[in-house]
C-alpha cells in the first residue's frame, strides 16, 4: 500500500530550503520550498541529495533592469544539498538538511573574479502531523527547527575576507517553520500541495544579519504513469532586508514569483531521479541588486523501509 | 527503538559538529629579531565612487608578515600588503588590515572610505 504513494512523497527534497542570499551582488538563494516538507512514515528513512547551478547577471531596481552592470558582470554557484527524513514515530519525523557550495563566484566587468566555497548552514527540523484523513485524501503537517552555522566566522582566502555575496554560510544561528499540505485527488493521479516555510536569521558575529525570508510554494503533481510524474510548481519568495550592524541595509531584500516544472522517473520504483529548473517571472528588488536569471536542479531520493511495521 | 537511537544519535552529531570551535592562537614570548612595527595604512583615494577601485596599502616590518583584510562590506581583490577594494552601493565603510608576524605579534589599523 504505501508503495503506491511513493512517487507522491518523493518531491519531498525537491528544493531544499536553507538560507537565503539576497545582497547586491549575489546569485540567489540554493533553493526554494518544495513537497520534501511532507512527513515520512514511521521507521523510514528518505535520503536526498541534489545539486543546484544558479546563474545572475543584470542589476535590477525595484522591478526594472538597468542598462549597464555596476560592478558585477555575472554571479553563480554550484550547490549540493543531502537531506534526511526519519519518522521516529507515528505522525511525527526529524529532519537534518545541509549543503556545500563547490563554487560561489563573482566575475567583475573588469574582468577579476572571486570564488568562495564551503559547507553552508544546516538545518534540524521536527515535524508533526496535525490533520490526516483518507477519506479526504488530506494531510497537514507543521514544523518546526534550527538552522545552525558550520562556521561561526566568516571564509577568508588567502588572508583576505570574502564578501558577504560569495560567503558560503551566513555564521549564524536561525529558526524556521514550516506548513504543508497535501489534497490527493481521486483517482490519485494528481496532488495539490502548499508549502510554506519561514526563516529567521540571527546576526553574525560581524553584527551581519540575513533577512527574514518566507517561501510559499503551489504546486500540482501529475503522474502519467508509476514511473513517470510531472510537476508544476509556482512559488513566491519574500526576502527581508538585512541588518549591518544595527542599520538596514537598503540594498537587500526582494520579492521574486518561481514558476519551477518538474519531471521525475522512478528506477524500479527504488530510486527517483528528477530534473527542474526555477524561472523568476516577477522580480522586485529593494535599492539595486543583482537579479538572477535562472537555476537549474537534478535531484536523487530514496525511501528506506528500516523497520516493518 | 535501536534505529530511532541509532538515527537521533547521528542527528545529534550533525549538530554537535557545527560546535566546533577554532582556537585563538596567543602571542609567543619568544624573542623577535625584527620586532613587529606597523607604519601606516593608506588608501590610494578615501572618497571613491560607486563601483570604482581603490588601492588601500599596509606599511609595516617584522618577521614573516602575514596581512589579513576585512570590512564590514565590499570586495577584495588581491591578497598580501596591498589590494584593491570596492563596493557597489554607497556609504562609509571600514577597511581593516591586521598584520602578523610568525611569532603571531599582531597590529590591526584601519581606514574609513566614502563612497558616493
Amino acid at each position: 500500500m504505501f508503495i503506491k504513494y511513493i512517487p507522491f512523497l518523493f518531491f519531498v527534497f525537491l528544493f531544499s530550503g536553507e538560507h537565503a542570499f539576497s545582497q547586491c551582488c549575489s546569485a540567489g538563494s540554493p533553493i526554494g520550498v518544495g513537497t520534501y516538507a511532507g512527513l515520512v512514515a514511521k521507521n523510514n528513512l528518505r535520503v536526498n541529495t541534489f545539486s543546484r547551478y544558479t546563474f545572475s547577471r543584470d542589476y535590477y531596481e525595484g522591478t526594472e533592469k538597468l542598462p549597464n552592470p555596476i560592478l558585477v558582470d555575472k554571479s553563480e554557484f554550484l550547490f549540493q544539498g543531502v537531506m534526511l527524513s526519519y519518522g521516529i514515530i507515528k505522525r511525527t519525523a526529524i529532519d537534518a538538511e545541509f549543503g556545500y557550495f563547490y563554487k560561489k563566484s563573482q566575475k567583475y566587468i573588469n574582468g577579476a573574479s572571486l570564488e568562495g566555497n564551503g559547507l553552508s548552514n544546516g538545518v534540524v527540523m521536527l515535524k508533526y502531523g496535525i490533520f490526516h484523513s483518507d477519506s479526504a485524501r488530506m494531510d497537514i503537517s507543521l514544523g518546526a527547527g534550527i538552522k545552525y552555522p558550520f562556521a561561526k566566522e566568516p571564509m577568508y582566502v588567502n588572508h583576505v575576507k570574502l564578501p558577504i555575496d560569495i560567503q558560503p554560510s551566513t555564521n549564524a544561528m536561525g529558526y524556521t517553520a514550516q506548513l504543508f499540505v497535501k489534497k490527493v485527488t481521486a483517482p490519485f493521479k494528481s496532488s495539490f500541495y502548499l508549502v510554506s516555510r519561514y526563516e529567521y536569521n540571527e546576526p553574525n558575529q560581524d553584527e551581519y544579519q540575513y533577512g527574514q525570508r518566507l517561501s510559499t510554494s503551489l504546486i500540482y503533481e501529475y503522474s502519467f504513469t508509476r514511473k513517470f510524474v510531472a510537476m508544476m510548481q509556482a512559488r513566491f519568495e519574500y526576502t527581508g532586508k538585512d541588518i549591518n550592524k544595527d542599520k538596514e541595509f537598503s540594498h537587500s531584500g526582494s520579492k521574486i514569483l518561481f514558476i519551477s516544472p518538474l519531471v521525475l522517473y522512478s528506477i524500479n520504483c527504488k530510486w527517483h531521479l528528477s530534473l527542474t529548473g526555477d524561472i523568476p517571472v516577477y522580480k522586485y528588488y529593494n535599492g539595486t541588486q543583482l537579479g538572477n536569471k535562472f537555476s537549474v536542479a537534478v535531484n536523487l531520493t530514496r525511501d528506506f523501509a528500516l523497520k516493518k511495521e | 527503538m535501536k534505529n530511532n537511537i541509532l538515527f537521533l544519535t547521528f542527528f545529534f552529531l550533525v549538530v554537535a559538529f557545527s560546535a566546533c570551535k577554532k582556537d585563538k592562537t596567543q602571542p609567543s614570548d619568544e624573542a623577535n629579531s625584527q620586532p613587529l612595527v606597523y607604519t601606516s595604512l593608506i588608501a590610494q583615494d578615501t572618497s571613491i565612487l560607486v563601483g570604482v577601485f581603490v588601492t588601500i596599502s599596509a606599511t609595516a616590518t617584522g618577521d614573516e608578515l602575514t596581512y589579513t583584510w576585512s570590512s564590514d562590506y565590499g570586495s577584495f581583490l588581491g591578497s598580501g600588503a596591498s589590494v584593491q577594494w570596492v563596493a557597489c552601493h554607497a556609504a562609509d565603510h571600514v577597511i581593516n588590515c591586521e598584520v602578523k608576524d610568525k611569532y603571531n605579534n599582531s597590529a590591526t589599523k584601519s581606514v574609513v572610505i566614502h563612497v558616493y
